[in-house]
């Protein structure tokens, strides 16, 4: 199971790489709406796929908090200043808040009783955690596939 | 269990089946005035209606099946991505894919909000006022561009 979070983290982690690869080549023919566009979508998604799978690799660490939301602040602004100077200010926010969002995710997948759920047992635990990973991942690859499609238009 | 609780679990399908009944009728009204609408006030409303139906029907489904926790934050994410993609859809491709992330991710947060308030009826008020506000607010806006 450990295994199964950690090859979907490097995963999105590779699929990330490809489209800001794909994003940089073809920079000059944006203008500044498709550019903001491109990037809130993208910051959001990818990092809230990010925050989750991080959390749920090393659930007893607090600190892998703090990290991932460096790594979405770092990656919203990086994706950001392709463009232009406001969509350095899309990509900041939204990187800040789809990272908060994924890690509060993964801690109530961890600990039900947060929210007033039921609480699960063990193997329940570890259905759940691979059902909504490669449910996340099916989102990160539609999305990433729809922006990437998008650049040849 | 008291008797407004019972009562309340019974009358949420048809609550549900309301919403989507006014968001056809939405649907049907923006396609009509659709040539009217420049690009700005068409990703507004594909924010809009893709983000409240997602959080309106997560809360709904949430609190009729309290115990199927996963199953019912896959259902509203997938709502919430066919409601922003259908009204993003009428205009380009940006407002598609607009509707379709913020749709995404109110979808995914909103069984957790419906989960931590158990159970109140002037919540579940509180939402659909700001559902049917919403509406109007849309209807004014396009009779007004």
């Amino acid at each position: 199971m450990e295994l199964y979070v950690f090859l979907s983290l490097l995963l999105n982690l590779l699929l990330g790489l490809l489209v800001f690869k794909r994003m940089f080549q073809s920079r000059k023919l944006f203008s500044d709406r498709f550019g903001m566009i491109v990037t809130t979508n993208f910051s959001g998604v990818f990092n809230f796929s990010i925050g989750l799978h991080l959390y749920l690799v090393m659930p007893d660490h607090f600190a892998i908090i703090s990290l991932a939301i460096v790594i979405g602040i770092g990656s919203g602004v990086i994706i950001g200043a392709i463009v232009k100077f406001h969509s350095v200010l899309a990509g900041f926010f939204h990187g800040t808040v789809g990272t908060l969002m994924g890690t509060m995710l993964g801690v109530i997948i961890i600990n039900p009783s947060l929210c007033r759920l039921p609480a699960v047992n063990e193997a329940m635990l570890n259905q759940t955690i691979v059902v909504l990973c490669s449910f996340i991942t099916i989102l990160t690859i539609s999305t990433l596939g729809l922006i990437y499609y998008s650049f040849r238009v | 269990m008291n008797k407004q609780e019972e009562m309340l679990i019974n009358t949420l399908g048809w609550i549900l089946y309301g919403n989507f009944l006014m968001t056809i009728l939405g649907y049907y009204y923006v396609f009509k005035h659709r040539k009217l609408i420049g690009f700005q006030l068409g990703m507004n409303i594909s924010t809009i209606v893709g983000g409240m139906g997602a959080i309106t029907s997560g809360i709904l489904l949430i609190y009729q099946y309290p115990f199927q926790f996963i199953w019912i934050t896959i259902i509203s994410a997938l709502i919430g991505i066919i409601l922003g993609t259908v009204f993003g859809g009428m205009f380009d491709y940006q407002t598609l894919l607009t509707g379709y992330g913020n749709g995404m991710m109110m979808g995914l947060m909103a069984p957790m909000i419906g989960a931590s308030a158990n159970n109140s009826l002037l919540f579940i008020g509180l939402i659909e006022v700001i559902f049917g506000i919403s509406f109007i607010l849309l209807v004014l806006a396009v009779r007004n561009s």
